[in-house]
């Protein structure tokens, strides 16, 4: 459990956005894999199967969740401008603070529920390709065809903000 | 490679599933194209803000184990009291409706025989037992009032 506390909870975390509902969906989806386990046939390997639970979990928690707030693009903008300028500015420290994590939600809330959870196994957790399609049962192809929509889409919502504060220089 | 075919491996380069000819082929192309190394730069960077990496203490660990534990334990005995809710719920219903229905079907029912003519046999055995205590074969009436009166 220790070893994939990690994952689980930083996948939560990206999917939910709440730390306290976080840690409760990483504890139902632990007690519902020990549950499962006999369930468990092997075609797959361990940590696949618990990424599988792990969506579907969180993709129940979110559907039910009907006062969870997503963001549109515009509003957020408006509400939280200087902020998303401030996450993205030059300054590492400021950009690595912890409150960022709420902003960094609501920015990726702009997007749909898909490039989310695939852009979240990819880069939170650094699922390989293959693991990813097997998660989310789907080919190789339609992985890199989401990822890639997902990437293209996230930077032309956040183009204003790259493109002012030209954060790549840092990088 | 032409610069849109080296655009569409970039992110192949950034994941990591590239061939060791591709990896090369791309990284040479990469020192010499500037919007393409932008790309690359301003995706790490906007990775590295959205997707920091999470750290949890030992200590968070712990907790976590130990609260998950307890709840595997809890849903274990809940197991266990289901199955019991199961039986007082619906077995022990079951039982007793048998019962009932069987003592039904034994010592009412047997009653009811009382108002369905009698068959020959019977009636012949019990004419038979009745002269021979008479004495004489003959049918004769030895009611006592008791009986006749209501």
């Amino acid at each position: 459990m220790r070893q994939y506390h990690k994952k689980v909870m930083g996948y939560c975390l990206s999917m939910l956005q709440n730390h306290t509902e976080a840690e409760e969906a990483a504890q139902d989806i632990f007690v519902k894999a020990y549950r499962s386990l006999p369930k468990f046939k092997g075609n797959s390997t361990f940590s696949t199967w618990l990424y599988r639970i792990t969506t579907n979990h969180c993709l129940d928690v979110l559907r039910k969740r009907n006062r969870r707030k997503t963001y549109s693009l515009d509003a957020l903008v408006e509400e939280e401008g200087d902020s998303v300028h401030r996450l993205f500015s030059s300054n590492p420290v400021a950009a690595a603070q912890m409150e960022n994590r709420d902003l960094a939600g609501k920015i990726l809330s702009t997007l749909p529920e898909d490039y989310r959870i695939i852009l979240t196994l990819r880069e939170a957790d650094g699922l390989e390709y293959q693991e990813i399609a097997e998660t989310l049962d789907c080919s190789l192809d339609a992985v890199k065809g989401r990822l890639s929509r997902a990437r293209k889409q996230l930077q032309e919502n956040l183009r204003h903000f790259l493109r002012e504060n030209d954060v790549y220089k840092e990088e | 490679m032409t610069h849109e075919t080296i655009q569409q491996k970039l992110f192949a380069l950034y994941d990591g599933p590239l061939s060791e000819q591709e990896r090369k082929l791309v990284e040479g192309h990469l020192a010499q194209c500037p919007s393409c190394r932008k790309a690359i730069a301003q995706w790490k960077a906007v990775s590295a803000r959205l997707f920091p990496p999470q750290t949890f203490s030992e200590a968070a660990e712990d907790f976590f184990v130990s609260k998950v534990m307890t709840r595997v334990r809890i849903s274990t005995l809940e197991a266990g009291k289901f199955a019991w809710g199961v039986i007082l719920r619906w077995a022990l219903p079951l039982v007793g409706s048998a019962v009932l229905a069987g003592w039904a079907f034994f010592s009412v029912l047997p009653d009811t025989s009382f108002y369905s003519a009698p068959s020959a046999d019977a009636a012949f055995s019990s004419y038979s037992s009745y002269a021979s205590a008479s004495g004489n074969g003959m049918m004769q009436a030895s009611y006592s009032p008791d009986e006749i009166a209501p």
